[in-house]
């Protein structure tokens, strides 16, 4: 029989792992103007035993020209060479991924157009011509953002649907993403036990 | 817009073939790329209607530039604010200086990374151009000033900005080949002839919201009638001529 809860989400705290919070941490640690940082400094600064994904991700930047390797003899030295805001958002083979961009690019267009859009006029403004936003992804992330009470839906004198960026839910510049996560519920307490982790959906 | 549609797919952005964001993103380049020594303020103007917005809106897209659009009620403190704000810092506070070097800090992380100030020509008419300036003298970031007709006269009162600006782009009013790359991406299954679409520029003065609405009433028009395609002789509709569409701009 299938089961319906209430989740009241309070605290978030994101992780201390993940390339974006790597990447956050050494632009911390390079903010001086000493563009050379330790694989250990930034380490210190992370979760337990996330030394293998830093390495991978340090390597990955290398790969893509934001940072060389330091020859060294103890521990080991990376130099950044690119600063920027954002943490690179990478393929495995070092190349610009384009993952995230669509939602970024139908954020961009919610916020400004003030006067609501349908969802193919959200599919059509948001495309560039190397990122193209189909009416099929539009109106998911709509729904998703109308679920959650950041878009309103209303109808115009015609009965279409179009929906408006509630003024509250525009909280900024970064996109709302798409999380999911599993809870193991305990029906005999009635609690969710064990740690709630969410991961982003990647689609 | 009031545009209703079936399989939107355009595969690429709706503006991208238009004259106008053609113009816009070659002046976003020239001062993306500039050689060094060269300074990076750019100028994109024109009259209202002529889908500025829409061709700063793809520039915004494409680059991942920040953008910010000026308003009347706007003070320093506001533009900082707002500017600290698109820079993801949560409740700016503290003085303008204090603010307006925070935001140096933010923008020097991103050197090649566009500004698009909207609505530019209204720091100019409250004096607070100096503001932009200060921002691109202190981080020597490309920024893109958007704003109406008389934007490069008005800047031309404030010789030490105006000597600064390496690009111009001006924006034009919409053509019959601008009309039909909206039909395209608009309509994709309605073929539209070029005689009805000369009608729809003329009538509209090639504004181009108004040329989207008046394109959304002939595929609603077709559509009453099950025609794929619709020339000059088969429509007798109206064009949108008036006021642009309640929604969108």
């Amino acid at each position: 029989m299938q089961m319906f809860l209430d989740l009241t989400v309070v605290n978030v705290k994101p992780q201390r792992r993940g390339n974006r919070y790597f990447w956050k941490v050494i632009l911390e640690a390079t903010a001086d103007g000493n563009d050379r940082f330790a694989v250990r400094d930034i380490l210190d600064k992370c979760d337990r035993d996330q030394r293998k994904t830093l390495i991978v991700f340090l390597q990955l930047l290398a790969k893509a020209g934001y940072a060389e390797e330091v020859p060294s003899e103890k521990d080991r030295y990376f130099r950044l060479l690119r600063r920027q805001s954002d943490c690179p958002s990478l393929t495995r083979d070092g190349k610009e991924s384009s993952h995230g961009k669509c939602q970024q690019q139908m954020w961009n267009v919610m916020r400004r157009e003030r006067g609501g859009f349908t969802v193919a006029d959200l599919a059509i403004a948001a495309s560039t011509d190397d990122i193209g936003v189909n009416r099929h992804t539009a109106g998911l992330y709509c729904r998703v953002l109308h679920r959650c009470g950041v878009l309103a839906l209303r109808k115009d004198e015609d009965g279409q649907n179009y929906y408006v960026l509630k003024g509250s839910a525009n909280t900024g510049p970064k996109a709302p993403r798409r999380m999911a996560a599993t809870v193991i519920y305990d029906p005999n307490r009635e609690q969710i036990i064990g740690d709630v982790v969410a991961e982003e959906v990647l689609s | 817009m009031n545009v209703r549609m079936h399989n939107v797919n355009p595969g690429f952005g709706t503006v991208a073939p238009l004259r106008n964001v053609a113009e816009a993103y070659s002046v976003a380049q020239q001062i993306i790329n500039r050689p060094p020594g060269v300074d990076g303020l750019g100028l994109f103007y024109g009259r209202s209607g002529y889908g500025k917005s829409k061709a700063s809106q793809y520039l915004q897209n494409k680059t991942g530039a920040i953008y910010l659009e000026v308003f009347d009620f706007w003070t320093r403190k506001t533009f900082v604010e707002a500017l600290l704000a698109e820079l993801n810092v949560d409740k700016p506070k503290g003085t303008i200086s204090d603010m307006m070097l925070q935001a140096l800090r933010r923008l020097q992380d991103d050197p090649n990374r566009l500004l698009i100030i909207d609505e530019a020509d209204k720091l100019i008419d409250k004096h607070m151009i100096e503001l932009v300036r200060d921002l691109y003298k202190g981080a020597r970031i490309p920024v893109l000033l958007v704003g109406e007709e008389l934007l490069p006269e008005k800047l031309a009162r404030y010789e030490r900005c105006e000597n600064r600006v390496s690009a111009f782009g001006m924006a034009n009013p919409s053509d019959v080949e601008d009309a039909r790359s909206l039909a395209r991406v608009y309509h994709p299954k309605l073929s539209v002839q070029d005689d009805l679409l000369d009608h729809i520029v003329t009538k509209t003065n090639g504004v181009a919201s108004r040329i989207v609405a008046s394109l959304s009433r002939v595929a609603d028009f077709a559509r009453a009638r099950q025609l794929d395609a619709i020339a000059l002789a088969d429509y007798d509709g109206e064009v949108f001529t008036g006021q642009a569409p309640r929604r969108g701009r």
